[in-house]
């Protein structure tokens, strides 16, 4: 059951973020030819660059407001009476949001990466080729400890995201339980939760990205269990749709 | 058999009850008129049934088990709100359907959108909000459930409506599972009824079947409602 809530969440977002990553990505090789061909329409270029950066700040807030209206909407609003009614157990709901922000946050990576790559080959006049090379010239200068310390970096990076997305369903759910002002309910106890964890982490604590520094990497995953598993219980045992 | 069973079950809103103790006992093979002014408790009844509440005393069963994802392969929920996605298309959703409910009759549902006029490319934002409504019934009444709980089928539709949402659910269900409808429209479902429950206040104050109503008051059921629901 978890695959099929899974599609049609992951349908959910598609709908409004496949167009606008198309347009990204269309923008940036108009963008990059633009520069290639030295074309001087400076007032068009500087128009194109703008919606071209506007398109990628925007498709990433997008992003961001998408995934949380899914849980809201899709749990906590009216569409809540649909999912709530499937034969699908609680966790599953929340564990298909969960996957979905991922995917979603992941796929928004791939896409500035892409345009990223677009420009500098197009733009920059560089073969694919040379590019390659350039990476095979670059990669091995790197050492091992480099590797595992950008390695560690990114893990951490992708644990405290998770953590954010969870400790977001959990201020909807906590905002949900209220019957009026709930947006302000979500508020107040996101910054209440906020607080309590920052007194929770040891201020000792400095990230230089080695491994053993395992406080780093537990703190995000503990915190992303207490929210879920808060989450789950106000909407197992406390779910109150209007 | 007995397909909904409730004991002592009570739902608190802080300080209001919205379900007072309730006893309930509804056997299979019936449609069950579940009536009551607003604020009476119907919905919250039909929330807890459908596992969308949690109640705060009691015991609720369906088939003989409490609430759960399992007992939701068994009930055909139609909430009283528009909540299927405005961005889906009508084959889309039936689609959806046959994804999660085994006892989804898919060539059902298609053969009533299709006798309805309704293009199954449309979007669902797109159609009327009596065109909605029907969607919602469709989907719901074309599942082989055991228990349909069907909150406000017939409000806010005209009555040619009302007509066509009456005769898919007298056509539709099955005929050993039970059917519970939650209305204030009385003279329009009396005809279609074998049992009448009256909630007030968040009590049961009448469980009878709708013929034993009308011999022992001499009355239609909806007089006789309107006799217990006088302000």
């Amino acid at each position: 059951m978890l695959g099929k809530l899974l599609k049609y969440d992951f349908k959910s977002i598609g709908r409004s973020m496949f167009p606008v990553y198309l347009l990204t990505v269309a923008l940036s090789v108009i963008l990059s030819v633009m520069v290639r061909m030295r074309v001087d329409y400076s007032k068009a270029f500087t128009a194109a660059l703008i919606l071209f950066v506007s398109l990628v700040v925007g498709s990433t807030i997008g992003t961001v407001v998408l995934l949380n209206q899914r849980f809201t909407r899709g749990l906590l609003g009216n569409e809540g009476y649909l999912y709530f009614a499937l034969p699908v157990r609680t966790s599953s709901h929340i564990a298909s949001k969960l996957l979905n922000a991922i995917i979603w946050g992941l796929l928004q990576v791939v896409v500035v990466g892409v345009c990223a790559a677009l420009m500098g080959v197009i733009a920059g006049e560089i073969g694919f080729k040379e590019l390659i090379e350039a990476v095979r010239e670059v990669f091995p200068r790197i050492d091992s400890e480099t590797w595992l310390r950008l390695f560690n970096a990114l893990l951490l990076m992708f644990l405290e995201i998770v953590a954010i997305v969870c400790f977001v369903y959990l201020c909807d759910s906590i905002g949900h339980l209220f019957s009026s002002h709930k947006r302000l309910w979500t508020v107040i106890f996101g910054i209440a939760i906020i607080v309590v964890r920052g007194k929770l982490t040891p201020r000792s604590l400095s990230f230089s990205g080695r491994a053993e520094e395992i406080w780093w990497y537990l703190l995000p995953v503990i915190f992303s269990a207490v929210y879920l598993g808060v989450t789950w219980f106000i909407l197992d045992r406390r779910l109150n749709l209007e | 058999m007995t397909t909904l069973k409730c004991e002592g079950l009570t739902k608190n809103y802080g300080p209001v009850k919205a379900l007072d103790s309730i006893d309930l006992s509804v056997e299979s093979g019936r449609i069950v008129g579940l009536l009551g002014p607003n604020g009476s408790g119907k919905t919250t009844l039909i929330k807890i049934a459908s596992r969308l509440l949690v109640p705060s005393a009691g015991r609720i069963e369906i088939c003989g088990k409490a609430p759960s994802a399992e007992t939701k392969a068994e009930v055909a929920y139609l909430p009283d709100r528009d909540y299927l996605p405005g961005w889906m298309k009508v084959s889309e959703l039936i689609g959806m359907y046959a994804d999660f409910f085994k006892d989804f009759d898919r060539e059902r549902a298609e053969r009533m959108t299709a006798s309805l006029g309704l293009d199954g490319n449309m979007l669902l934002r797109k159609l009327s909000k009596g065109n909605k409504e029907k969607v919602q019934l469709i989907l719901t009444m074309s599942r082989r459930a055991k228990l349909y709980l069907l909150d406000e089928p017939i409000a806010g539709v005209d009555p040619a409506a009302r007509d066509y949402i009456l005769d898919t659910i007298l056509s539709n269900y099955d005929e050993e599972a039970t059917v519970l409808i939650s209305t204030h429209l009385i003279s329009d479902v009396e005809k279609v009824l074998d049992e009448a429950i009256f909630l007030k206040q968040g009590k049961v104050v009448l469980h009878k079947p709708v013929d034993d109503v009308r011999q022992e008051t001499g009355m239609s059921l909806d007089g006789y409602f309107r006799e217990v629901f006088r302000c």
